[in-house]
């Protein structure tokens, strides 16, 4: 009798380990992308509302597999016209969904005059393929500091932006 | 029995032409709109350096600096009296588009630094 319950034990626990094979555990992996993007629109401050400069965006977003809703984004930008500079900005972005992405952070024009603000905006994807996408949304930026703005003023700026963007 | 395809439903790579064709020409009549709200063109600023060398931001219209003021520190806004000029290498001779004698040369003219 206890022979025959030993028996039976035993095989109801290599069964019971037989349907629970572990899944094996991977490292966390980081998810980069690549993007560019040109936008423009307008501004406004103490007067105005002017067309903004055109900037050039050439950045990239970072996310962990595990969280791939939350990403890190860092970029350079360009001023081209009418007049240039050079800056950047840091972003945290979150996804909406799989084709819409809020993000916030700071932004810096660091040359030949520095100017220091927020940044917000939106960006849709839309899917070029697996792994490249068009890039199109509204961004709103406020400069409240730095060296190149008069006393007293806050220059707004609200542009839209186009560019690509790569899963790398 | 017929296996053609709808016409009315395009291939992928034919979606993404469309796509790419709605994209760019937004962006081009956006492009042409803001064009035509330039402040280039009637020497209007909202930062020091929008003015062109020799100007400075003053009531965003950028103006030649008060004689004295050569540092370019005639900021707009400024109730404060310091100057914190820089080298004072700018020249007040060019392509002037505010005039000298208005008011934004009486009284609240000092303060802050032009960076150009």
């Amino acid at each position: 009798m206890t022979r025959a319950f030993f028996r039976i034990a035993l095989a109801a626990v290599t069964l019971a380990c037989s349907l629970t094979e572990p899944i094996p555990a991977h490292a966390q992996q980081y998810l980069i992308g690549a993007t560019g993007a040109v936008s423009s629109g307008i501004e406004g401050g103490s007067v105005g509302p002017y067309r903004t400069r055109t900037r050039l965006r050439l950045g990239g977003d970072v996310r962990i597999d595990e969280f791939p809703d939350d990403i890190f984004e860092v970029a350079l930008d360009a001023e081209l016209e009418p007049r240039s500079s050079v800056g950047a900005d840091l972003r945290y972005a979150r996804a909406a969904s799989d084709r819409i992405f809020f993000d916030a952070g700071i932004i810096g024009i660091l040359a030949p005059s520095s100017l220091y603000g927020v940044v917000g905006g939106v960006t849709y994807r839309l899917p070029l393929g697996k792994k490249a996408q068009i890039t199109l949304g509204p961004e709103a930026d406020f400069y409240f500091l730095g060296s190149d703005l008069p006393d007293g003023t806050v220059v707004w700026e609200l542009r839209f932006q186009g560019g690509f963007r790569v899963d790398l | 029995m017929s296996t053609s395809r709808d016409p009315s439903v395009p291939s992928s790579s034919g979606a993404a032409v469309v796509r790419l064709a709605t994209a760019f020409a937004m962006i081009w009549i956006a492009a042409r709109v803001l064009l035509a709200c330039d402040a280039t063109s009637d020497g209007a600023c909202l930062r020091f350096s929008d003015c062109a060398s020799g100007l400075t931001c003053a009531n965003g219209e950028c103006v030649t600096p008060p004689s004295g003021d050569m540092d370019g520190s005639a900021a707009s806004g400024s109730s404060s009296g310091s100057t914190t000029g820089t080298s004072g290498a700018q020249s007040t001779s060019g392509d002037t588009t505010g005039t000298g004698d208005d008011e934004t040369d009486e009284s609240d003219d000092s303060g802050t630094t032009s960076t150009e």
